[in-house]
């Protein structure tokens, strides 16, 4: 018989937080944003805000969870840089923020680009992070 | 200045929605309960189980089956089919396990008795003879100890309703069952979990649960006329000063819509019920002294949650406007934030932080890769909630009856069983 997929082997809650994953987390998404920002990789408040956005979440929703520290700085690190990528090729096609000036794509395409590459990068590390988690129980 | 006011009061109402969901989050993740009540498993009161079946000749001899299964004491426990004019051979194959097993009867219902779910709920009360009563949905398939688990929190005399998880039979068929069974994962295992453990007000679903006779007696009945009648239940259970447990050990497989036009027309029969809902009980809940601040904040939100895609799509026409017409650097900064939002607050109580960390819980690996698509779930259901808001105020202004539009299941789910 081949019966439905049991959730009977699911993991119980009652993790304990990994405090000092997050507390090191946050000091280190810091360190890559100040150096975005002093190396003027980040063009705009826009750019900034949404990477300020996604350090945020990733650090206080997937530092806490079981997994190795070093993995999650790299999928930090990979998000920021996803993050950045985004908002160049954004820039490049022409959808900036302008100055003196209301740009409509801008205001249409941005957030919706952000949203996706946020959630991506935060998917992609619970997937890295639940198969870590499987493979020690 | 008023639209700039009225954008940061909406930015100030999703926010709210987003730290009530991240909290959902954290509790689930970090809460040490486990969401059973394994010492009371022993109380083995009787049982009447209660199962509304309208054309569902292709899962009702499933779940009659199964229920035969159940390792509760059957001279403890009653059935009762409810073939609600079907037009197919439900009452048929109702009839033939009602013939093999005595605990097992069937009630026949004529064309044109009632509207739905509720009418039909109401003629079984009428047969019912325990005072604890159990429903589960045709296309349903419990566990074999789902009994004892339910029953169980019913030792305590405070509770008046239980709601059991429930989990997508038929997921791998398609990619419209598989964004389903991830609401699902994130709406049982960590919203109605945190909901339980917080001590909030944890949803009764309607099926995969039950409550207490007397209580459904005591508020006279099933109200024929709300198309959400678990939500009515919820509420009516709350005000009379009862509880309704969340039991998330005990599970029971659903077939889920497997098309975008069905799932089109069930989230709208819950969006219309939960709206209902939410102009009834809003004013009742906030004047009880019969709930806990704590349960009358999260109340409210829970009601109001189908208002929220429609308050997140006028943030978002409104932010734009005024980005346009007259931008300040903030006006930008929250027009980012609102898509991340709509991840984050809209959905069938399951945004993206609950649906990832539900699947984290459940051990599951190869889902997360579909949580970026799920933005498209949550766009259809802000295009539903709209809908169904403008429905129900057409409904009210024209005086009509809303009518009960019943999820077609196909029976695809048996192969995923066998």
């Amino acid at each position: 018989m081949n019966k439905p997929r049991s959730l009977l082997n699911s993991l119980a809650s009652g993790e304990k937080p990994l405090y000092l994953h997050v507390l090191i987390g946050g000091f280190f998404a810091l360190l890559v944003f100040l150096a975005f920002w002093l190396l003027r990789l980040i063009e705009n408040e826009s750019a900034a805000s949404s990477l300020l956005l996604f350090d945020f979440l990733f650090v206080f929703l997937l530092f806490p969870l079981k997994g190795r520290l070093w993995h999650k700085l790299a999928l930090l690190t990979m998000g920021n840089m996803v993050g950045l990528t985004s908002s160049f090729l954004l820039s490049f096609s022409g959808v900036s923020e302008e100055e003196n000036s209301r740009n409509i794509l801008f205001v249409l395409a941005y957030p919706i680009v952000n949203m996706i590459w946020i959630v991506v990068m935060w998917a992609i590390g619970l997937s890295v992070l639940a198969s870590r988690r499987r493979g020690i129980q | 200045m008023i639209l700039e006011a009225l954008f940061l009061v909406l930015i100030g109402v999703i926010t709210a929605y987003l730290i009530r969901h991240y909290v959902f989050t954290i509790t689930a993740l970090y809460s040490g309960k486990k969401g059973s009540n394994n010492e009371n498993v022993r109380y083995k009161p009787k049982v009447s189980i209660l199962i509304p079946a309208k054309d569902e000749e292709t899962v009702i001899g499933r779940l009659l089956k199964r229920l035969t299964e159940l390792t509760y004491p059957k001279e403890r426990m009653e059935i009762l089919v409810i073939d609600d004019a079907s037009k197919d051979k439900t009452g048929e194959i109702a009839e033939e396990f009602s013939r093999k097993y005595d605990f097992i009867k069937v009630i026949h219902r004529r064309p044109r008795e009632g509207n739905g779910k509720p009418a039909a709920l109401n003629e079984a009360m009428k047969h019912v003879k325990n005072d604890i009563v159990l429903c589960f949905d045709a296309d349903y398939f419990p566990q074999k100890d789902i009994v004892e688990k339910l029953v169980a929190y019913f030792a305590d005399p405070h509770v008046g309703a239980v709601q059991g998880r429930v989990t997508v039979l038929n997921e791998p068929q398609n990619l419209v069952t598989r964004l389903v069974a991830l609401e699902r994962i994130g709406g049982y295992r960590v919203d109605q979990k945190a909901r339980g453990d917080l001590k909030l007000i944890p949803q009764y679903g309607g099926t995969a649960g039950g409550f207490r006779k007397e209580l459904v007696e005591a508020a006279g009945g099933w109200d024929s006329a709300m198309l959400a009648e678990d939500t009515d239940l919820t509420f009516r259970i709350y005000l009379m000063g009862y509880k309704v447990g969340y039991v998330d050990d005990a599970e029971c497989y659903e077939e889920a819509v497997e098309n975008w036009r069905a799932y089109w027309h069930q989230r709208q029969r819950w969006a219309k019920g939960h709206m209902q809902c939410a102009f009834k009980y809003m004013l009742p809940m906030l004047k009880s002294r019969k709930l806990s601040l704590k349960e009358k904040i999260d109340g409210l939100l829970l009601l109001h949650i189908y208002f929220l895609p429609l308050l997140v799509l006028l943030a978002w026409v409104l932010g734009i406007f005024l980005y346009v017409s007259n931008s300040t650097k903030w006006t930008a900064f929250l027009l980012n934030f609102i898509p991340l939002s709509i991840y984050s607050a809209v959905g069938n109580f399951a945004p993206f932080f609950e649906v990832g960390v539900g699947a984290y819980l459940d051990g599951r690996t190869r889902v997360f890769w579909l949580v970026p698509l799920l933005a498209f779930t949550f766009l259809y259901n802000m295009a539903i909630c709209v809908t169904a808001f403008f429905g129900l105020c057409f409904s009210k202004i024209r005086r009509t009856r809303l009518s009960w539009e019943k999820t077609f299941h196909n029976g695809r789910g048996n192969g995923c069983l066998y």
